[in-house]
């Protein structure tokens, strides 16, 4: 009797359950991989932030006399110019805190760096957006997301200006301030103090506040890099795309999503999968970039932890307080027109060239007024 | 098609009234009106209320049956509605204050919303569906256009002259590398391009042109609630007709009720099909 050779789908069967061992190992390694980039991140973020808080110290007269920030306008101007220089908001969140701890800044003046870097962050989308119009594509592909989450983020932050100067000068959120940060901080100067010590031994002192940037850049580079590849399939959650005319869940996701993501532009990036062809609704984005803008300062909180400095955490929770007040008395009083308007603004300044030109000067000018005022 | 008539003796139930009296002739069946009290002290206002819109019927040569409930207006409409297995359920728009509105919705509103048959809500002069302005969503399965044509209330279509189709694309693209051609197209360009809005676009036309002689497909750009109010205030229609969702529990809170917007905001009669 011969052998039974085995069927098409036996073969296939046979290969399947060999494939699904070397599919897992392969997942296991991906994310084990994944794993250790996180921890990788998270060290040289906080050696960047020690750094960071060294060299400040020293960069406190640049601060004060050349660069001439001496009242919270000047910082809202220079936060705002460094976050284009970045072309990132998050690290110059965090250089505010390291020359507030350093006593470069005082508290107000920190308040509006930071909504500084978040405006000047909100234009990076836009900036690219604007590489892209110039080498041929529309202004309305080009620009529309850009300029929805630019001016999303402006209205909202410089209310909140108004909202969190009130809230910070009452003092309220003082009280507020997590009890093992200093416990937090002993364990980490016994891990990172050694290695500042040498650096300062073959370094100027300012010269590790350039150098802590520069890691803190790299670590948010990695950590973006970890975070699990997330998207929301429209075939996967077919009804997502109806959640669009609920303004407080699509707040809620937005909040919920960068909150892991840490990042405003990675968490509109997956927003993009939503539909197929890369389109989302109108109606969908304005909440969704409002609750990511409350989130995306959960690094600089744990910046503010990590300098063991209460104050510096007030600040940032300040800020946060401020935008979620803001955010949800427009999304529960005056959405509905608050959105046309929003739409309209995006619709003008993509009408034609001049407008654009009208605005890009603008959105130059203005930080830099505010660093002469 | 059997037609629920609910009037509650002001200016918006007679206009639902007129309506009615229009529509009678579509239906085979006899109409009833209902009105609803919330004592028996009302009884005998009631009564006289239905007299006289009986009369309304009588004086076009027709019958109507009538009906009086007793308790909560929206739960005993509704109640009457899945007792009697009505096709189509008319009703006026009591004006009310914005904040009350907004929080709890009127009652029409929340009969669009949870009735089981398609609720015609009456506003503005009363006339003749000449012109009717169909919002055809992408999302919902089966399409509005067949979901309208399918059922006794596709009957309403019978004095229409003029069908327009409509579609609102409120897209913008996430990625500068996103193809823009959709987002930027009228109707013909969509269906030229062969893009899913002009498919769907297409087969609705091809639907309901038997219905009517006269059918158009059109595609507005921006915010779903503006575009439609726009295009019906532009255009003038008559009727607009438009889909709604009937989600329970969590998905009532979750998913989208833009039917509740346009019902709040537009301003002539307005069509709600399951």
């Amino acid at each position: 009797m011969s052998e039974p050779t085995p069927s098409t789908s036996d073969r296939s069967d046979t290969g399947l359950v060999r494939s699904v061992p070397i599919l897992r190992y392969r997942l296991r390694s991906v994310y084990a991989g994944k794993v250790v980039l996180f921890w990788v991140s998270l060290f040289l973020f906080i050696l960047a932030i020690t750094l960071m808080k060294e060299g400040a110290r020293s960069l406190a007269p640049l601060i004060r006399d050349t660069f001439r920030v001496t009242n919270p306008l000047n910082s809202l101007g220079f936060g705002w110019l460094f976050a284009y220089m970045v072309m990132s908001g998050s690290p110059v969140a965090a250089a505010a805190l390291t020359f507030f701890d350093a006593g470069a800044l005082d508290a107000l003046s920190t308040f509006t760096m930071i909504t500084g870097s978040r405006l000047g962050a909100s234009f990076i989308v836009l900036f690219i957006g604007f590489l892209y119009v110039l080498r041929g594509r529309s202004r309305l592909a080009g620009l529309s997301m850009g300029l929805l989450s630019l001016s999303v983020t402006g209205t909202t932050y410089l209310i909140g200006l108004v909202v969190g100067m009130g809230l910070l000068l009452s003092g309220h959120l003082q009280r507020f301030y997590p009890q093992r940060g200093a416990l937090l901080n002993s364990i980490f100067a016994i891990i990172f103090d050694p290695l500042v010590n040498q650096l300062l031994i073959i370094f100027p002192r300012w010269i590790l506040f350039p150098l802590g940037l520069l890691i803190t850049l790299t670590s948010f580079n990695l950590f973006d890099r970890c975070l699990p590849q997330m998207a929301l399939k429209e075939s996967q959650v077919g009804r997502v795309s109806r959640l669009v005319y609920r303004p407080l869940i699509m707040f809620l996701l937005g909040a919920g999503i960068t909150m892991i993501s840490m990042s405003v532009s990675v968490s509109l990036g997956i927003l993009v999968p939503l539909s197929q062809r890369g389109f989302v609704r109108r109606e969908n984005v304005i909440p969704y970039i409002m609750g990511a803008n409350i989130t995306t300062f959960v690094d600089t909180l744990l910046v503010a932890v990590l300098l063991n400095n209460p104050l510096a955490f007030t600040v940032v929770l300040t800020e946060m307080i401020s935008i979620a007040i803001v955010s949800l008395f427009i999304l529960t009083f005056i959405y509905k027109p608050y959105e046309r308007r929003m739409i309209r603004f995006v619709i003008w300044v993509t009408e034609n060239n001049r407008n654009l030109g009208i605005f890009m000067f603008l959105i130059f000018l203005v930080p830099i007024l505010l660093l002469l005022i | 098609m059997r037609l629920l008539i609910v009037i509650g003796g002001s200016a918006h139930s007679a206009q639902a009234l007129q309506m009615s009296v229009r529509l009678a002739h579509l239906s085979d069946e006899q109409p009833t009106i209902l009105t609803v009290i919330r004592t028996d002290k009302e009884r005998p206002r009631a009564e006289k209320g239905l007299a006289e819109a009986r009369a309304l019927f009588q004086a076009q040569g027709m019958e109507a049956r009538t009906v009086i409930r007793t308790g909560q207006v929206d739960l005993e409409i509704l109640h009457e509605v899945m007792d009697g297995g009505y096709d189509l359920l008319v009703l006026g728009e009591r004006q009310m204050d914005r904040l009350i509105t907004r929080l709890r919705g009127t009652v029409s509103v929340r009969l669009a919303r949870q009735a089981p048959c398609s609720v015609l809500i009456v506003k503005g002069p009363v006339r003749p569906c000449r012109r009717v302005l169909l919002c055809e969503s992408a999302t919902v399965e089966p399409p509005l256009s067949e979901r309208f044509v399918s059922g006794r209330v596709g009957r309403l279509l019978a004095d229409t002259i003029e069908l327009t189709v409509l579609h609102v694309m409120s897209q913008i693209p996430a990625a500068v590398q996103v193809d823009l051609a959709p987002l930027e197209a009228d109707a013909e360009a969509l269906i030229r391009l062969g893009a899913p809005e002009g498919e769907w676009l297409q087969r609705a036309v091809a639907r309901l042109r038997p219905r009517c002689r006269q059918v158009r497909a059109i595609v507005r750009h921006g915010l779903v609630v503006d575009e439609i109010l726009t295009e019906a205030r532009e255009g003038d229609y008559d009727l607009v007709v438009i889909g709604a969702h009937r989600e329970h529990g969590w998905q009532r809170f979750l998913l989208d009720d833009i039917a509740q917007e346009i019902l709040t905001q537009i301003d002539r009669s307005i069509l709600v099909v399951p």
